[in-house]
């Protein structure tokens, strides 16, 4: 019966993580575990009686296959780390943020404010579920915060501590737009409220309820006008101050003007003045401003390298390790990394084999050799033993480094002038001025003492706030649609950019491909299932990734009793041994023929037995789902398209099968010649797009007109960019760009509808028959179909798109 | 404005007069002060933090959970 069981429900979960167990399923506590990562979680949950963690959310854990080095988090226990992460201690207590990237569900949010029952010394815990990070308070008597970062990783919850921890404080939220928007909301609504009876008429035996009800309207403006508009003020003051007419400036005229006059009018006595409609533009355009800010904090999109390194690693100093953080490695130290660890500095191995994977920094999809003697550079990860690094340039001075502190990479470009609405505005502020001069002129003629009336009239009822509004809430909306689909973009501006790029350069390793994994495909003679075996033994006896990939590709499980005589590896060549009696050998053509031939490329491998050939392994990278489909499309969307890679031109039929020829597809590209070739096609006119994912594309990416960074996890480092996007949703790439293209057009038509309004309530001002009724029935009216449109539209859109 | 005045009792067609006048200004100050008590009570909201996150309240209150132990300095810190 449980056969039958196992084939109905075809994998059985790990109770921990909720992931497919393979063979090697853990059974434990009546319950199958994955690894014994997850079995460890479970037992120190179970010990303690917080098992609820399961009950919460199914399956809440994460994935314990990789186990975390035991002194991993040696180097919190130096007093300068300690001090530069806390963020405050007294006598008793002590406060400090981790991040936690595995936190994801209300399991987590629950186990992690729990931490108290897991270790009585923690007083308390608060998660920030948005940012992931956990505030923990702990008795700094009796546990120390290395402890506390072990009790967390030993959950399931390894903090992710970085070099940008040492240096800078977390930015905090700017809440000063929200305080403005709930002032102006507050004094909108009473303005309003006390304007009913001017609206509806007052009876002439009631003017002394009229006169209270005019000044308390001038009371309420005032935090209006001086507070909740200075939002407006500054930024049309500092791009006034550039020599640029942005579209502040128009709305703060109008915003002075409908001060002034209703001042005057109510003052004077002639009027109830427009404190209504100037409340409500200034509300409506802080509502859009707000929405249209959206910031996903979760997400960096400023990162650089001290991101990416880790906080501290292991210095060998008079035969003792110690932690060492980042900064204070000095020339001449020696450093031990170990697996999986990244190599901070540039340095010389002098001890162990390196087996560096540098996919990330250079886009080299396999993993460089290096013998004792040569230069390791930092940025690249050790897979296999522990080595040993002298350090030959410091941190700062590292050729990765280096390449940040590039002088063109620095600069910022100015968001504000490149947006076509203040092109428009600027088009809209003259067209106003004319037509208030030629109201003025028409008046002077008629009825000069009404000249003054007339032409503020025209400057309120006409400012673009209309525009302003259509397009921050079209921005708004479409940022938060696109945000759900995991395309986070940095700002609103971004959006309008990504409609005008009119060539789109990809990155290969990481980017097309996932990186990690290969398909292998074996061309030659067939091989019998006794040779498979032969294979597969000799293969997993290397730690090379095209061995393990090999011996994966056979699919032999039972080879671990099986010895190899007279193994042989040399780096970068190949392996050979003896396997029950056949001499096998695996490596490169000339390694395993002596002959040079066929392709040099190093993404293939040769098998020999007793000396004839087999045949090869070709190795392909594992490209991301329908990335030929996506390629089409975007072609047919007519953008030209380019590929940077830096890794080897293995791939390039492939490539070229799928872009059609004539594509430019560009090889052993250097960080530098991917920064260079961007430049290059900027040079020829075109408004280019970089999508990359490595911190060997970090310099394209800040080239580019718009940057993409393409990161499996959002919690993981990605390079500076525009915009981070989710691999996984790679496939509807080419829906984005509709979308961000479909996003001008909203913009246009609300300000199309909006200048239909405006010719409306023009009419009514050039004539002077503004009263204060009819401009806060346009007002609040116009405002409400631009929102229907922008938001009914892209709701719309997406919706057709089949978006979230 | 007094209220003992001697045009008691109001009729509706007497409204205009001053001490009737002075019970809808007590009202306007009234609402007044009840709404800016709302404002106030939004201002307050933002400043300690409790739209910094949107995401962990509306689960945490779905937990049932032996409540830790308070630290003082707690809100104090977040705030930073």
């Amino acid at each position: 019966m449980p056969e039958i069981a196992v084939s109905q429900k075809s994998k059985v979960q790990c109770y921990h993580c909720g992931e497919d167990c393979d063979e090697k399923t853990i059974i434990a506590h009546e319950k199958n575990f994955c690894c014994d990562g997850c079995k460890m979680v479970f037992e120190i949950l179970n010990k303690t009686g917080m098992c609820d963690y399961y009950t919460i959310s199914d399956n809440p854990g994460t994935n314990q296959r990789i186990k975390i080095r035991e002194d991993k988090f040696a180097f919190l226990d130096d007093q300068k780390i300690q001090s530069a992460l806390l963020i405050f201690a007294n006598e008793t207590e002590t406060h400090v943020n981790f991040y936690l990237p595995q936190m994801h569900c209300s399991s987590c949010l629950w186990l992690l404010e729990n931490l108290h029952r897991l270790n009585e010394n923690v007083i308390g815990s608060k998660v920030n579920f948005e940012r992931k990070e956990a505030d923990i308070v702990f008795d700094h008597r009796k546990v120390s915060m290395r402890q506390v970062a072990e009790l967390l990783a030993s959950i399931g919850y390894e903090p992710y501590i970085s070099f940008k921890d040492l240096k800078q404080q977390r930015p905090s939220l700017n809440m000063s737009k929200i305080y403005k928007l709930g002032v102006a909301g507050f004094c909108f609504a009473n303005i309003m409220l006390f304007s009913f009876p001017e609206y509806l008429g007052i009876d002439s035996q009631e003017l002394f309820l009229q006169g209270t009800f005019r000044y308390m309207n001038i009371i309420l403006s005032l935090p209006v006008f001086f507070y909740s508009s200075s939002e407006f003020y500054i930024s049309a003051w500092k791009s006034l101050k550039h020599g640029f007419l942005n579209i502040d400036a128009p709305i703060v005229l109008a915003v002075a003007v409908a001060f002034t006059r209703s001042l005057y009018e109510v003052l004077s006595g002639t009027g109830a003045g427009y404190f209504d409609s100037m409340a409500g533009i200034v509300f409506f355009m802080l509502i859009g401003r707000v929405l249209q800010d959206k910031t996903y904090q979760q997400l960096s999109f400023e990162r650089d390298y001290t991101a990416y390194f880790p906080i501290a690693v292991t210095r060998i100093k008079e035969e003792q390790t110690e932690a060492v953080a980042l900064p204070d490695i000095v020339l001449d130290d020696t450093l031990l990394i170990h697996h999986q660890e990244l190599i901070p500095a540039d340095g010389i191995l002098t001890r162990g084999k390196a087996m560096i994977d540098y996919s990330f920094v250079t886009g080299e999809s396999v993993p460089v050799e290096k013998e004792m003697g040569e230069i390791v550079y930092a940025g690249g990860k050790q897979i296999g033993s522990n080595i040993e690094l002298l350090v030959i340039k410091e941190v700062s001075q590292s050729y990765l480094t280096k390449l940040w502190n590039r002088s063109e990479l620095q600069r910022d470009r100015n968001d504000e002038e490149r947006s076509f609405v203040h092109l428009l505005s600027r088009y809209f502020t003259w067209i106003l001025f004319t037509i208030a001069a030629a109201a003025a002129i028409y008046w002077w003629l008629h009825d000069p003492s009404r000249i003054g009336q007339v032409v503020t009239a025209v400057l309120i009822v006409a400012c673009p706030c209309s525009l302003l509004l259509s397009n921050t809430f079209t921005n708004g909306n479409i940022l938060r649609r696109l945000g759900r689909n995991q395309f986070y973009l940095r700002n609103a501006q971004t959006i309008e950019d990504i409609a005008n790029i009119n060539y789109i350069v990809f990155d290969k390793t990481g980017t097309l491909t996932t990186g990690r994994y290969q398909d292998i495909n074996y061309d030659g003679a067939d091989i019998s299932e006794s040779i498979k075996e032969k294979i597969a033994v000799l293969a997993s006896h290397s730690t090379h990734p095209m061995s393990k990939a090999i011996a994966e590709w056979t699919k032999q499980t039972s080879i671990q009793n099986i010895s190899v005589a007279d193994f042989k590896e040399l780096p970068g060549k190949g392996i050979e041994g003896t396997v029950k009696g056949d001499r096998l050998k695996l490596g490169s053509a000339f390694f395993v023929q002596k002959t040079e031939q066929g392709s040099s490329l190093d993404s293939v491998v040769f098998v020999s037995v007793n000396g004839t050939v087999l045949g090869r392994f070709g190795f392909r990278n594992h490209y991301r789902e329908q990335v030929p489909a996506l390629m089409k499309k975007l072609r047919k969307l007519g953008y030209p398209i380019s590929i940077l890679s830096g890794d080897n031109a293995g791939e390039k039929e492939y490539l070229e099968e799928m872009l059609g020829k004539g594509t430019p597809i560009l090889f052993h590209q250097k960080p530098e010649d991917k920064l260079e070739a961007i430049k290059k096609i900027q040079a020829t006119g075109k408004r280019v797009m970089m999508v990359g994912d490595g911190l060997n594309d970090a310099g394209a990416l800040k080239q580019a007109d718009v940057g993409i960074a393409i990161t499996e996890n959002t919690a993981t480092f990605t390079p500076a960019s525009d915009v981070i996007l989710e691999a996984s949703m790679l496939p509807r790439f080419h829906q984005f760009l509709f979308m961000c293209k479909a996003n001008k057009v909203l913009v246009w038509t609300a300000f199309i509808v909006s200048i239909l309004y405006n010719i409306v309530g023009e009419s009514f001002a050039v004539s002077g028959n503004l009263s204060p009724m009819v401009a806060a029935i346009l007002m609040p009216a116009s405002s409400l179909t631009i929102l229907l449109i922008s938001f009914g539209a892209s709701n719309l859109l997406s919706w057709k798109m089949n978006l979230k | 404005m007094s209220w003992n005045g001697h045009d008691y009792p109001v009729t509706f067609t007497n409204i205009t007069t001053p001490p009737t006048m002075s019970v809808i200004i007590i009202l306007l100050l009234a609402s007044i002060s009840v709404a800016a008590l709302f404002l106030g009570a939004f201002l307050w909201s933002v400043k300690t933090g409790q739209y910094d996150d949107e995401m962990s309240p509306p689960m945490r209150m779905l937990l049932d959970s032996v409540p830790a132990k308070e630290s003082k300095e707690q809100v104090k810190v977040e705030s930073l």
